[in-house]
């Protein structure tokens, strides 16, 4: 009976029927990992942010493994954070930030992953691994690379930009839109005064401080969801986003020019985790094996547009995408940018005041 | 018998201490601890989260709420005023249709309706391209990411708050008494300040108490309309209790926020005439 | 009416005109999401050219569809709670002379006062400190806490001023108090619970932020699942359900007055 289905998959794909078949290795081992569950340990409680796996391989994994997901997404990390502290044994696979793993790590959390039972380990790019938060690689999955990086619109600006120096300009004010991270916009002071993501010493800070009070004119926008749409909108014409957005703007407008600024680059790295009280370990582990499936990876980075931490997934990837500059930043930038990290409370203060400052 | 006149108030008083106030006895104790180090709370007693409330960079933000508050409130009172006087003298079939089309675009959600409006106000939206054709302007206006907008958006969701008890204390209203004043010589403007804004204060207070201090917590309609670079005291609150990370903090805002509704409510039933007088 | 009578027809279209535009202003964004779901374009921004796409993708969403489902019930539900224990407050607190009774209502009213996160915050850690299962009955009691004072507000500014001689009478005529309640003082304010009713229904039906910290991971109501925002834009299938949601809303009313006008003609 499944060969004969799998025959007539085979049909389909011959005549021409998209890209749907396509995932039927990963679907068949994840059904075979399935099928020696329970009826009732078949379901996977997913959290993370709308669409961050997208619905269409949530939807191809249901129906190749017979588990259900039940889906429930967050607007923010911290959000995250304090549903999982609060309601314990609530959820199974979470996709959520380096930084935040780092405190869930930290607050005990975090359920060691299963190696043996993630068969495409090796799939993973020894690039993403091994970072600050999880360094012997135990609890993490990486899932995508996040890249703030500046767009601009070359039919509006009078010459190209080239770094984050060039948004404190006089020709942006009122032409600015920046992603509403608190960390990666004071981040763009710090690196065009030369210092670290990461400075905590306050007279330094206070430096950064008046860098920002020089920019906050420029700024006509702050917005975490949808900066891209000011661009489309004409509200604005230059500004910080993520790759993801910057797509979507490009979608609309085709005189928009992206630029990885030459002061360097902040990075930042999604992961999956399994917390410790899952009550559906063994099943987010099959979601997760799936993801790490080098063709479902690259069918979730097309659909999601941020970049891929899977080395399997490039064979399957088109080439327009692979050279997307938005979305795949080249390796050796990569290698020299900086990456986020938490701060301590005295310093953490400091950069709550900088960044409400600059906002109000 | 007087005594038991108020048992119908029971349900209420027991459902109100049970899920408000115990949980926000909670926030008012960890108003006084320390954030934790990462996260959450440290068992510290602590005043410096209200000594920072009176700083001038959180005082600032206030005081701006306060603003934008009164002059959304009160752009709501002034829209909202004459429509409840102009419903309440149709007949009463169309008053109760008026009063459903007014609650319908609520159902649709407060976010939605706001992308509405930023498709309307941006530079390449709808009234800027309207105009430009009509060429009444030749450049676009900005009119998104602005203080007004976020004015307009504020007064825009109070609107139905507004109208509906200020509608609700009109529509009871005798029509007898404004004749037997105007037969007395008073003239339309007399008639109604002495008799129809006395008898509708109490709407008018019960529409400024649903909408005064929920207008300085709204925070995405001043991080969409306005861009974001307005802080208000919703977005405050929202950004300590989330990215921030700063509980402590953001409960100690939220009880400044708790101490604002007991003064308006309080001013509300003083002016209105509901405390004190025995109804019934 | 009178009230008409001295401006006469001029006093009559001044108050058309007014009661039109700002009608007319409390539906302009909701045009605007109507006509966007019907946009190609993904981002909503710019109109890019017509499509019946998204009504196609959103019958395609099973999850939607639960989430409309939870949504309802949980509106449903929660303003009928909320309909009878914040009309009976108002009545007993009009009625009552006990200390405290200020401070009662000031509480009741603050989970509409405070900002969603930190009332979401706080019954999320109330409900865990009780032990109560995450899922439809903390939605349900967090909904009803937050709907119980429009009701509360609305019938209080109308039972203010209202004669209590009129449910005095019909006790002295030898009713019950139940029975004075539902026959004289129940009609009487019956707009008013009507109208409260109907802005909690809408903001049961809108809530995102409380709901999400109260939700378990097996009910996830509509706002929840759609404004998870981040990273995304709000899918165009969501202005479709939108104007589905509001077409039907318009429908019922109009077949509501149809029928109203029916039974009238037939009597």
């Amino acid at each position: 009976m499944k060969r004969i289905l799998a025959l007539m998959l085979a049909l389909l794909l011959l005549m021409g029927g998209g890209a749907l078949a396509d995932m039927q290795s990963a679907g068949e081992e994840a059904r075979a990992q399935a099928d020696k569950l329970d009826e009732k340990e078949r379901v996977v409680n997913v959290f993370t942010w709308t669409y961050y796996i997208p619905d269409e391989v949530v939807a191809a994994f249901e129906d190749a493994s017979g588990i259900r997901v039940n889906y429930t997404p967050f607007s923010d990390n911290e959000s995250m954070l304090s549903r999982v502290q609060s309601t314990p044994g609530q959820f199974d696979l979470i996709a959520c930030s380096d930084y935040i793993i780092d405190i869930m790590r930290g607050s005990d959390l975090l359920a060691p992953l299963d190696r043996d039972a993630l068969t495409n380990w090796g799939n993973i790019d020894p690039g993403c691994q091994s970072q600050y938060y999880d360094p012997d690689n135990e609890y993490t999955v990486p899932y995508t690379v996040t890249v703030p990086l500046i767009v601009y619109d070359t039919a509006a600006v009078s010459e190209p930009i080239t770094g984050y120096a060039d948004l404190w300009r006089d020709e942006f004010k009122g032409n600015l839109v920046l992603i509403d991270d608190m960390r990666n916009v004071i981040g763009m002071a710090e690196k065009k005064l030369g210092l670290s993501l990461n400075e905590t010493d306050p007279s330094k800070l206070d430096q950064v401080r008046a860098e920002l009070n020089a920019l906050k004119d420029n700024v006509v926008v702050f917005n975490a969801d949808t900066p891209h749409n000011a661009l489309i909108g004409g509200d604005a014409v230059a500004g910080l986003m993520f790759g993801s957005q910057i797509v979507a703007a490009q979608e609309e407008i085709s005189t928009l020019e992206v630029v990885y600024p030459k002061e360097g680059l902040a990075f930042g790295i999604d992961c999956l985790v399994v917390p410790k009280d899952a009550p559906h370990m063994d099943a987010a582990q099959i979601l997760i094996n799936y993801l790490l499936d080098g063709e479902v990876s690259a069918w979730a980075s097309a659909l999601i547009n941020y970049g891929s931490c899977n080395t399997a997934a490039a064979a399957y990837m088109s080439e327009e995408f692979k050279a997307d500059k938005s979305v795949n930043v080249p390796s050796e930038l990569l290698a020299s940018a900086e990456m986020i990290r938490p701060l301590d409370g005295d310093a953490e203060r400091l950069y709550d005041e900088i960044w409400t400052e600059f906002k109000n | 018998m007087r005594g038991k006149r108020g048992l119908s108030a029971l349900p209420l008083c027991l459902w109100t201490c049970a899920f408000v106030f115990l949980p926000l006895l909670y926030v008012l104790f960890i108003s006084f601890l320390e954030k934790g180090e990462y996260f959450g709370v440290s068992r510290v007693f602590t005043l410096d989260n209200y000594a920072r409330l009176f700083s001038p960079l959180y005082a600032g933000i206030l005081l701006n709420s306060l603003k934008i508050a009164l002059e959304s409130t009160l752009l709501s009172l002034l829209i909202g005023y004459p429509f409840a006087w102009f419903m309440a003298n149709k007949p009463p079939k169309t008053r109760s249709l008026i009063m459903v089309l007014i609650v319908i675009p609520f159902w649709t959600s407060a976010l939605m309706r706001t992308y509405g409006w930023m498709i309307l106000l941006r530079n390449r939206g709808l009234i800027n391209a309207a105009l430009m054709a009509l060429g009444v302007i030749e450049k676009p206006i900005r009119m998104l990411n602005t203080s007004g907008a976020v004015l307009l958006g504020t007064a825009y969701s109070m609107l139905p708050f507004m109208i509906l008890p200020i509608y609700s204390s009109m529509e009871k209203l005798d029509p007898a008494l404004r004749e037997a004043a105007r037969d007395l010589g008073a003239g339309p403007l007399r008639s109604f300040l002495s008799v129809v804004l006395p008898e509708t204060l109490p709407g008018v207070m019960s529409g400024l108490a649903m909408t005064f201090v929920p207008s300085t917590g709204m925070f995405f309609i001043s991080d969409l309309l306005g861009g974001g670079t307005n802080m208000l005291l919703g977005n405050l609150i929202n950004n300590q209790l989330t990215v921030s990370r700063d509980w402590p903090f953001g409960a100690a805002l939220s009880i400044l926020m708790v101490g604002m509704t007991f003064c308006v409510m309080s001013l509300c039933r003083r002016v209105g005439g509901t405390d004190g007088t025995e109804v019934f | 009416m009178r009230a008409n009578n001295r401006g006469g027809r001029a006093g009559r279209a001044v108050s058309d005109l007014w009661l039109i535009l700002v009608l007319a202003f409390l539906y302009l964004p909701i045009v605007m999401v109507v006509a966007f779901s019907f946009n190609q374009s993904k981002n909503g921004v710019l109109w890019t050219g017509f499509t019946t796409e998204w009504y196609r993708a959103l019958f395609e969403n099973r999850a939607i569809a639960e989430a409309l489902v939870s949504s309802l019930t949980v509106a449903l539900v929660s303003c009928a709670l909320s309909a009878v224990l914040g009309t009976l407050g108002a009545v007993g607190l009009a009625r009552a002379r006990f200390k405290g009774k200020g401070a009662l209502q000031n509480v009741a009213v603050l989970p509409i006062m405070l900002p969603e996160v930190a009332v979401g915050l706080a019954f999320m850690t109330f409900f865990s400190l009780l032990g109560v299962p995450f899922g439809r009955l903390t939605l349900i009691l967090a909904h009803t806490t937050f709907c119980i004072p429009y009701v509360l507000l609305n019938v209080q500014a109308r039972l203010q001023g209202l004669d209590p001689a009129l449910e005095e009478a019909a006790r002295d005529l030898g009713a019950s108090p139940q029975r004075a309640f539902f026959t004289v003082t129940l009609p009487l304010i019956l707009p008013a619970v009507l109208s409260g009713v109907l802005l909690a229904f809408a903001m049961s039906l809108d809530d995102m932020v409380i709901s999400f910290f109260v939700t378990g991971p097996e009910t996830t109501t509509l706002p929840v699942y759609i404004f998870g925002k981040l990273k995304t834009n709000v899918p165009p299938s969501i202005n479709a359900l939108c104007s589905l949601m509001l077409g039907a809303t318009l429908a019922v009313v109009a077949l509501s007055r149809l029928v109203r006008r029916g039974a009238e003609k037939g009597r």
